[in-house]
């Protein structure tokens, strides 16, 4: 069963959404993607919920949230840490291309603003024996990626940097996007450091903020809109818990294994000519770079070079996070669906920083201690090759 | 396309010293046990069980999908109690798995668990009435026996039947019998619920190995089918009739639907009766019970002693559910119904299993 995104919705993302209650956040994202749809709430047949409860201040907000999604429909709670948006997702998905649903939304909460820090929130996932005193969180572990990757590849606190020059330029087209502020590479450079060799220009901020995207079955797709967005290819991966158990920091395995797979599964064969637009989960500008190289953009060690020499801006060859990316905006528990819409926008020709001519984009998040990643192929057209 | 249960493992269902992922390894590795599988032939993970406040470890599918085998593999987790993330390996099965592990876990004994629930209540106008789940229970409970003049005594005798059914299971967590004085003399929770009238938090974890039809009849000759699941949703606030269980039926309905059987058809039935007067309530709203009446209904229900024996919390509804699927695959009865809710009680999930 072939299955379409026909739906996207967001709201504005900021550190605190005082504005709205937890419910009215997802309503406001539930209405954009009706609205993007030209569908009502009833129309819709079962939901999928994501949030990371612990940021929130509520447990099992889905609960609550449920007023704001539509009663009385099934609604599964989804929760894998940073991939969370990604996987609900993918959920919804399955629910279409089992057969079992027409018509299902994915809707994703967070809001981050409501925890003092994300990173202690973010200590409790670790081991309490072993690795929790030593404060570990999402920053540390990215931090150890930078040192290893920089030390190993001979890469530069500047080819770092270039990474976010090029994502706060785009996040300023972003209507959506929290962090929004024209940066050089020496505003990044100066910006104190967070956690070495991190400085606050290349780590994300804590976003309030939510998002929905509605999937059909291929009979309804083409019925609701003329250029839906086709799932060509989706997976996910699991890897082995303890951090020192990574082969390498400098590189990032897992997720090559994973874009190995779902580079077979969409029929890609050269990533860097096949795709034409990626909206990666890289909350850290070492990330991006990791990730270009995992997922077959760069060959190993050449990452680095991508940002600075142009190849991942708007008019480079693999134009990387037009949304302004993670490093922009980072409603933890919604960030994946983020970036899944923001794909599917891109091959709808409706993007707000729209790649000219995007017909294959690539979505991808990653969760845990560098322990998850999920990704999809999103297409114009429903078949590639 | 059916899809069927080809491997169980259970761990023991008690108060655990040892790390929640000690007994999700424990149940995965036996449930590959008795499918007589190896880990490398499961191509999907889906796990169930609730996050940081309900195992106290924030994203616990760190924890668990190793601990299930989820070594660089396919890998989602359903956070509510179990059986809800039964529907999403069912769909995964039906789009593109051929086989796919559903580990469900539950480690209650690491939180305050009704604390924990405390904080899902919106934070505005439920939470500050510090309104607890036994407290939400007792509401309901008082409600049920308001309407319907259901006699204590007539409710104490369930607990001895199902406490009695408890005795013989060597997986419940409570074994021992009691009798209607007890259920009495119990101490009032939060009136009119007594403490033997209520479900005790546990630890455990259950696996399940879920085939494709012809992948399944490979690996194992006595499959239980997994024949429809429904789930629904009732409404967050309160101002529901609190004497009944509408999403219980909603759940029901989709899943008698999906399996194209009626009610006559099934024999024997696994409720997670989180009080007795749920257990009455869910008997009623599944249709099996005059409304008012679930105390008399004499059919095959929880033959494990139901969740009021055992309610380790996040793994609750796939412990009835294996429970059931052990019956079916020994030939006791042909075809059953499992049934589990969470929340204040607020959502509900069934699922119709035959041989």
């Amino acid at each position: 069963m072939r299955v379409a995104v026909v739906g996207f919705g967001q709201t504005p993302f900021r550190t605190k959404r005082k504005d709205k209650t937890h419910p009215e956040l997802a309503f406001e994202a539930v209405n954009a993607a009706l609205e993007h749809a030209g569908l009502e709430l009833k129309d819709i047949e079962a939901v999928a919920y994501g949030s990371m409860d612990p940021f929130d201040g509520i447990y099992c907000p889905e609960r609550w949230d449920s007023t704001a999604c539509g009663l009385e429909k099934p609604i599964m709670k989804i929760s894998t840490g940073g991939t969370t948006g990604m996987t609900t997702a993918l959920a919804a998905y399955e629910h279409v291309a089992s057969g079992l649903f027409d018509l299902v939304m994915a809707v994703c909460v967070q809001r981050v603003g409501e925890c003092v820090d994300a990173q202690p929130v973010l200590n409790t996932a670790v081991d309490p024996i072993y690795e929790r005193y030593s404060g570990l969180g999402a920053i540390h572990v990215a931090s150890f990626q930078a040192t290893a990757y920089m030390a190993k590849y001979n890469a530069t606190e500047e080819d770092l940097a270039w990474v976010s020059v090029k994502d706060h330029k785009n996040a300023l087209k972003n209507p959506y996007a929290h962090i929004k502020m024209d940066v050089s590479v020496d505003d990044v450079l100066n910006s104190r450091v967070v956690c070495s060799p991190l400085k606050l220009l290349e780590c994300c901020p804590r976003s309030d903020g939510a998002a929905a995207v509605i999937f059909a079955s291929e009979d309804l797709a083409r019925k609701i809109r003329d250029n839906p967005a086709w799932v060509v290819a989706e997976t996910t991966i699991s890897d082995s818990y303890y951090l020192g158990d990574r082969l390498s920091f400098a590189e990032w395995d897992s997720l090559a294994i994973a874009g190995r797979r779902l580079f077979r599964d969409a029929g890609i064969e050269n990533p860097g000519k096949d795709i034409d637009v990626a909206e990666l989960y890289s909350p850290f500008t070492i990330q991006e770079i990791l990730e270009l190289e995992a997922l077959g953009f760069a060959e190993k060690g050449m990452g680095k070079e991508f940002a600075r020499e142009g190849v991942t801006f708007m008019d480079g060859d693999i134009p990387t996070n037009p949304s302004g990316g993670v490093l922009c905006t980072n409603p933890i528990g919604a960030t994946g669906l983020v970036r899944f819409g923001e794909a599917a926008l891109q091959v709808m020709g409706e993007a707000e920083n729209q790649v000219d001519g995007a017909e294959v984009a690539l979505s991808h998040a990653w969760g845990g201690t560098l322990q998850f990643h999920t990704l999809a192929v999103l297409s114009s057209k429903k078949k590639l090759g | 396309m059916r899809i069927g249960i080809v491997g169980i493992g259970f761990t023991e269902f008690g108060i655990h010293k040892e790390p929640f992922y000690n007994l999700a390894f424990t149940a995965a590795k036996r449930a590959l046990d008795d499918a007589g599988i190896e880990r490398r032939e499961v191509d999907s993970f889906i796990l169930g069980g609730y996050d940081n406040l309900g195992v106290g470890r924030t994203i616990s599918n760190m924890y668990t999908a190793p601990a299930a085998g989820a070594y660089l593999r396919h890998e989602i987790r359903v956070s509510d109690d179990a059986l809800f993330a039964l529907p999403l390996a069912y769909m995964r099965l039906r789009h593109r798995s051929d086989v796919t592990m559903l580990l469900a876990f539950g480690h209650s004994s690491e939180t305050p668990i009704e604390l924990v629930e405390l904080q899902s209540l919106d934070p505005f106008f439920h939470r500050p009435l510090n309104l607890t789940l036994p407290a939400f229970f007792a509401m309901q409970s008082y409600a049920y026996r308001s309407r319907y003049d259901v006699d204590d005594e007539k409710l104490a005798e369930v607990v001895v039947r199902m406490r009695e059914k408890g005795s013989k299971s060597s997986l419940a967590f409570l074994r021992d019998k009691v009798k209607v004085e007890d259920v009495l003399n119990s101490e009032i929770v939060s009136y009119p619920l007594r403490k033997l009238e209520m479900a005790e938090w546990c630890d455990g974890c259950v696996a399940l190995i879920l085939a494709e039809e012809t992948v399944a009849k490979r690996i194992a000759d006595e499959i239980v089918w997994l024949d429809g699941v429904g789930w629904s949703v009732e409404n967050y606030y309160f101002d529901r009739e609190f004497h009944r269980l509408p999403f219980v039926t909603k759940s029901a309905e989709m899943a008698f639907k999906m399996a194209k059987k009626e009610r006559r058809d099934v024999e024997a039935l696994e409720i997670c009766d989180l009080t007795v007067d749920y257990h009455c309530m869910i008997l009623e709203a599944l249709g099996f019970a005059e409304e008012g009446g679930g105390w008399d209904y004499n059919g095959d229900v929880n033959s494990s002693g139901g969740a009021l024996c055992t309610n380790a919390y996040g793994s609750t509804g796939v412990f009835l559910l294996a429970n059931l699927a052990m019956r079916i695959r020994k030939g006791e009865i042909d075809c059953g119904l499992a049934q589990s809710m969470s929340g204040y009680a607020q959502k509900s999930c069934v699922a119709i299993l035959e041989g």
